[in-house]
């Protein structure tokens, strides 16, 4: 056990917690007034539905003894053993308890991304109902196969903080979901403008601050690695906001604060699973690509028509598809090295991850939405949806003008 | 009236604040004891620091609403005395303001000292001089007008509150009265009291007489004015110039005396030249005046090359010039005119003669002329000054050749400018009798023969002044495509010199009069007689014939009169419409072109459409419902039966693009439906937006059998145009050209009618039933 | 009397209610409004997308004034609101048939 490790990573924990309420911030400004509160809550609640299913089976699905490289087995059922104490056969240097709790909040945040997709037409019920099954049936398997001991971690596929088991995996089940459930009515007939763009841009700022836990933090100690998550981090996510600004003036003329913090965070989406294994010069490079990129793909989606509403797809997705590949190509801490560092193999394992996990989760994801769909009904009737999600499903409204 | 209506106000609003525990101060007007029956009470409640906020609250409530429920405009602060002086001493109109604040009721705080003392405070601080400075440039200043606003035009009211206010900014004096200041004779103290009092008197009646607070003295009212004050317009008029005259000098003086005296000693100290001294208030003068004229002469021709004004006493002693010292001037002042006018601030400088009354002692033939108002609907100001701007115009030429640069271009300009800056002086000078163009030219006669003027001088200026109106009377109502017209110009002038000269006069004049007179069409107008008239008198043909591009089919068509009466580059315009409605035959096809680079909303408007009954008639409603005036129009049929017209018009303030499609489509519709665009008009005439207008001259139709013209005059109202030509197409008459003239709320118009029915009038009683139809749509209203 | 709407671009707010109160109108009502005319709303960007906005923001002027100054008020007004660009906005002149001031009761012209 180590002291500094162990309040390091506690810390992280927190600053991950805190992410989801920024991007309660960040999701909420986006939409339109009537739906503020429905769309703070979707990510809100989470915490409370998450975590609780995180404490009675999500851990030990995702954590507990490997079975056949595909889920963990019930050996932590109510986080039985998960204490202060390392049991036999630990290797880090926190008490089990602390990286339980750090990967609780992972657990959160990953489900709450997936609402941007679905906003401002989604019923609550069915949300919560997808949210506890998706958790269950998706994530807790991802987290196993990448961290927990199962297949691709064994494969050697590299994911520092979650590029696929977060990012990838919540933007294939946004896709799918928003292909189940519809756009949103008067989809690319009337504008749907952010309500609120100030508080856009300041959950964008909360998750940048987070997002050191939830990098750095995943060097499960305070260590060189830790540090070289801290910063490449941060220039990413400084050269995503600058490339996305940049590419937008030359197209549309005008600087946006909107695209300035979409570019950060497509910067930030970028370098989750690469983290602790580039260089700071990579860093830059992949933010750079990755406000560009995801720039260009947040306008893809009006050619092929799906209403990805807050644009998880193009930002999560994209830009952890390219963040999980240009691992493959920067990586070079250790043992671990990518295309670069003279180790091509790296590349074609990152490919297969990056097509497993979408084809995984995508699927599972699409049968899960259409089979809520079918017994619950996922959307609200198109005369609450004008009404606004804040009174139909809470009964109250953010703003009494 | 007004001291027994602020007394009035004064005992109501002591009434009101009994037992108020700060002061009560009357401001502005009321402070004054000014009030007029349309002015705003303003009051100010100085509470004393102690006074509770919702206490003052009900003070407020129960001083203030009573006044309001007496239907008074109130307008009040309520303010602790260091929170006033603080404001006054950064905000200069407060400061004004307590200039001539007067404590209304007790004052048991013993407020109102303690102001007067902090209010002295400011006014010897670094504040004064931004306040004297504000005081300096927030007035207007510019000429004396014919509807002279009584409170804000030069020499109005605020001028004379200047006074007050600047006396107790004066150096040395702070907080003194204007009236005990000093610097004025005793009768020249008396003379501006009683100029203020004018002015307030005609302020009271017109008050009255509005009902509202009305501070401009507007055409229409001034009989009404003077009937109540017992005089006639014109007396009244004269009189309330004098007055804003004098307050005007008043005003200019002090301001640079105060000035002069605050900044002194960064100034050189007095120089004096030639019996002229420069002092920090203006101009003085360094001998007596009375026992050496010429000095009068000099101190103005210093002012005209310098810029700086007579001061106080050099004014006072220029008021008392005599007529027998003005009398010894007599030879000098040819030459001294003509030098003034044409130094850089010689405008500025005759200005000051003009209100000093000057002009009228050195010139005694002027007198009657010169502050005659016409309140004809052109002129802007007063003959005095109208005179002098036409004169300046015509003295330093280039404001006149930028505005019409086509005088330039007339064969020979006018050699010397002598005889032509003395008719632009004196081309007025026999207003007010009805022929003045006549009067003037043989009182111009006397008085330069008097002044010692060159033979071959009068004569030219004579024959100025007697022809000053024809250029315009003749371009705007005489049909300028008729030769005839042209060579009866060309007979008059004989030399193209007297051409050149006198369109620079008729022009300096139209632009001194005020934009009715002086636009773009009427310039456009007087261009082309001019360049025709140059023409016949050089014997070459009026028009350069080129009738070469243009199609024969077109050619063909158009009857005779049109090739000879349009322009070959309008007519070549008009053969393109022509193939188009070939092409495609439409209800109506229009053409339009801008005519003027610098006047956007004049434009030409070719129109070519199936001849129909009042088709004419129509086009002019379809004008009149978007807003547009017809200035003038031709109208042809080709033999195959189009009707082909030609209209300038002058377009509403809306963009040229957005115009024409929306007329276009305007005109097709009533073409189809012209009984709906009679309703449409009908319903435009009861708009609320409608000023009403005067009640005009009664209106008038002329018929003048031998020339084929009518000619109307009444006043004016949408659709006027529609009117008329509705008529004449009822009575089968068909107009070939006319001409129509607004200026304020009249028109007169002239319309050609067409050969073809010419000989049929002789028998004029066959068209009195039109005459009378005409006159009776005029009449109703 | 005549009821007189006035929309206008909001920044010329100032500019008319002076215009306003030096031609003879002592009160008025404003509110902010959002309405198109012929102006046609303007465009928005948003993570590269071009939106149309339809509603462009507008403040109505509400005035009643007596018959005799309404011409001189709308022309007062439109000379402060003019910028020649399309979206100047509108003025609407309405009769009133009465009017009454709470406080006093008073009808008619006294009351405005």
């Amino acid at each position: 056990m180590d002291a500094a490790d162990t309040g390091f990573v506690l810390m992280s924990a927190a600053l991950v917690m805190f992410m989801t309420p920024g991007l309660a911030l960040f999701y909420g400004g986006m939409v339109r007034a009537k739906n503020v509160l429905a769309t703070l809550m979707q990510s809100f609640i989470l915490l409370g539905l998450v975590s609780v299913l995180w404490a009675v089976v999500g851990y030990t699905l995702a954590f507990g003894t490997d079975v056949g490289g595909v889920i963990g087995a019930l050996n932590h059922l109510l986080l039985a053993g998960v204490g202060g104490d390392a049991p036999e056969g630990w290797t880090l240097t926190i008490p089990p308890a602390a990286f339980m709790i750090f990967q609780c909040m992972f657990a959160v945040i990953t489900p709450a991304l997936i609402t941007g997709a679905f906003a401002e037409r989604m019923r609550f019920a069915p949300f919560l109902v997808f949210s506890g099954l998706w958790l269950v049936l998706v994530y807790c398997p991802m987290a196993h196969w990448v961290w927990g001991g199962g297949w691709m971690g064994a494969m050697g596929a590299l994911d520092f903080a979650g590029g696929a088991v977060v990012h990838m995996c919540s933007a294939a089940a946004a896709l799918a979901g928003c292909l189940v459930i519809g756009p949103r009515r008067g989809f690319g007939k009337e504008a749907h403008i952010p309500h609120n763009l100030p508080m856009t841009i300041l959950g964008a700022g909360i998750l940048w601050f987070g997002w050191f836990g939830f990098n750095a933090g995943s060097a499960l100690a305070a260590n060189a690695q830790a540090a070289m998550a801290f910063a490449t981090t941060h220039f990413a996510a400084a050269a995503g906001a600058l490339s996305w600004v940049a590419v937008e003036w030359r197209h549309r003329g005008r600087a946006t604060t909107l695209g300035a913090v979409s570019g950060a965070v497509a910067g930030l989406v970028a370098i989750t699973p690469a983290a602790g294994y580039v260089s700071v010069g990579a860093s830059l490079v992949m933010g750079i690509a990755a406000g560009a990129v995801c720039y260009w793909a947040v306008l893809q989606k009006n050619r092929f028509g799906y209403d990805d509403a807050l644009d998880v797809v193009g930002i999560h997705g994209v830009g952890g598809t390219l963040g999980a590949l240009a691992t493959g190509v920067f990586a070079d801490f250790g043992e671990f090295r990518g295309l670069l560092a003279g180790n091509p193999t790296q590349l074609w394992i990152q490919l297969v991850s990056v097509v497993a996990t979408w084809v995984f989760c995508f699927l599972m994801s699409y049968v899960l939405f259409k089979v809520i769909d079918a017994t619950l009904g996922l959307r609200v009737s198109p005369e609450d949806e004008t009404r606004g999600l804040d009174v139909n499903e809470h009964r109250e409204t953010g703003y009494q003008w | 009236m007004e001291r027994a209506l602020s007394r009035i106000m004064t005992a109501a609003v002591a009434v009101l604040a009994q037992g108020f525990p700060g002061c009560v101060l009357a401001v502005g007007g009321f402070g004054l004891s000014q009030l007029s029956p349309g002015s705003d009470l303003d009051i100010c409640l100085l509470r004393p620091p102690r006074l509770p906020a919702e206490d003052s609250g009900r003070w407020v409530q129960s001083i203030v609403y009573p006044l309001w429920d007496s239907g008074m405009q109130v307008d009040y602060s309520v303010r602790t005395l260091a929170e006033t002086l603080e404001l006054a001493a950064q905000d200069p109109k407060v400061l004004a303001g307590l200039l001539s604040a007067r404590p209304i009721g007790p004052d048991p705080a013993g407020l109102f000292p303690e102001l007067r003392q902090g209010v002295r405070r400011i006014l010897t601080s670094a504040a004064r001089r931004t306040f004297v400075q504000w005081i300096a440039e927030t007035s207007p200043s510019g000429y004396a007008c014919i509807e002279p606003d009584l409170k804000n035009s030069p020499g109005g009211l605020r001028h004379w509150h200047h006074l007050g206010w600047l006396a107790a900014a004066f150096p040395g004096r702070e907080g003194a009265r204007f009236l005990d200041l000093g610097v004025l004779a005793p009768d020249q103290v008396e003379a501006l009291c009683a100029a203020a009092q004018t002015i307030r008197q005609v302020r009271c009646a017109l008050h009255c007489t509005t009902q509202r607070r009305h501070d401009v003295f507007s055409a229409e009212l001034q009989d009404a004015v003077a009937h109540r004050l017992g005089t006639s317009r014109p007396a009244l008029s004269q009189r309330l110039e004098e007055a804003m005259a004098r307050i005007r000098l008043a005003r200019c003086a002090m301001v640079r005396e105060v000035l002069g005296r605050i900044e002194r000693k960064r100034r050189p100290p007095d120089r004096r030249c030639d019996g002229i001294r420069h002092t920090p208030g203006g101009l003085g003068f360094a001998e007596d005046p009375g026992a050496h004229p010429h000095l009068v002469l000099r101190l103005i021709e210093t002012a005209a090359h310098t810029g700086i004004p007579p001061n106080f006493s050099a004014q006072g002693a220029l008021l008392r010039l005599s007529a027998r010292q003005a009398a010894e001037l007599t030879p000098h002042l040819a030459v001294w005119l003509h030098d003034i006018l044409h130094a850089p601030h010689g405008e500025a400088a005759f200005a000051t003669l003009l209100d000093l009354g000057l002009l009228r002692v050195l010139f005694p033939e002027l007198a009657p002329s010169l502050s005659v108002v016409p309140l004809d609907g052109w002129h802007r100001h007063p003959v005095g000054w109208h005179s002098l701007r036409c004169a300046m115009l015509l003295a330093q030429p280039q404001e006149l050749l930028h505005a019409a640069p086509w005088l330039e271009t007339l064969p020979t300009a006018p050699k010397d400018h002598l005889p032509l800056v003395w008719a632009g002086l004196l081309h007025d000078m026999g207003k007010p009798h009805p022929r003045h163009e006549v009067r003037g030219s043989i009182l111009a006669r006397r008085l330069l023969t008097r002044l010692g003027v060159a033979k071959a001088d009068i004569a030219t200026t004579t024959f100025l002044i007697a022809e000053h109106l024809t250029l315009f009377q003749v371009a705007t109502q005489r049909d300028l495509n008729d030769p005839a017209t042209i060579h009866a110009v060309a007979h008059k002038v004989q030399t193209p010199e007297r051409l050149a000269a006198l369109a620079r006069l008729a022009v300096a004049d139209a632009m001194a009069t005020g934009p009715a007179a002086w636009n773009t069409w009427r310039s456009l107008l007087v261009e082309e007689l001019c360049a025709k008239t140059a023409r016949a008198l050089q014997g070459r043909p009026l028009r350069a014939p080129s009738r070469d591009n243009l199609p024969q089919d077109f050619l063909r068509e158009i009857p005779e009169p049109a090739r000879e009466r349009i322009s070959s580059s309008d007519l070549r315009r008009m053969a393109e419409l022509f193939a188009r409605q070939r092409s495609t035959p439409q209800i109506l096809h229009t053409l339009a072109w801008s005519v003027h680079d610098q006047d956007p909303r004049v434009w030409k408007c070719a129109v070519m459409a199936p001849d129909q009954p009042a088709l004419f008639a129509t086009l002019a409603g379809c004008f009149a419902i978007k807003g547009a005036d017809i200035l003038s129009a031709e109208i042809f049929t080709t033999r195959e039966g189009t009707a082909m017209d030609l209209f300038v018009v002058r377009l509403p303030e809306t963009d040229a693009a957005y115009f024409w499609p929306a007329f276009t489509e305007e005109a097709r519709t009533s073409l189809a439906d012209p009984h709906g665009l009679a309703t449409r008009i009908a319903a435009r005439r009861k708009s609320p937006l409608r000023r009403p207008s005067l009640p005009g001259p009664k209106p008038q139709v002329r018929l003048d059998a031998e020339k084929a013209t009518l000619v109307v005059r009444a006043s004016d109202r949408p659709g006027r145009l529609f009117d008329i030509t509705w008529e004449l197409a009822l009575h089968g008459v068909n107009v070939q050209a006319a001409k129509i003239a607004t200026h304020g709320d009249h028109i007169h118009d002239i319309f050609f009618l067409q050969q073809a029915s010419h000989a049929s009038w002789r028998l004029s009683s066959t068209l009195q039933p039109l005459l009378a139809a005409i006159l009776r749509r005029l009449q109703t209203e | 009397m005549k009821k007189i709407e006035f929309i206008i671009r909001p920044f010329k707010l100032d500019e008319v209610k002076e215009a306003l109160t030096a031609a003879g109108v002592h009160g008025m009502t404003i509110t902010e409004v959002k309405g198109f005319g012929r102006q046609r709303g303007h465009k928005e960007i948003y993570r590269g997308a071009e939106y149309q906005v339809d509603f462009v923001a507008k403040v109505k002027i509400e005035v009643v004034c007596e018959d005799a100054i309404t011409p001189a008020v709308v022309e007062a007004a439109r000379a402060a609101a003019i910028t020649g660009q399309v979206g100047d906005g509108k003025i609407f002149v309405l009769p009133v048939d009465d009017a009454m001031r709470i406080r006093t009761g008073e009808t008619g012209e006294a009351a405005i």
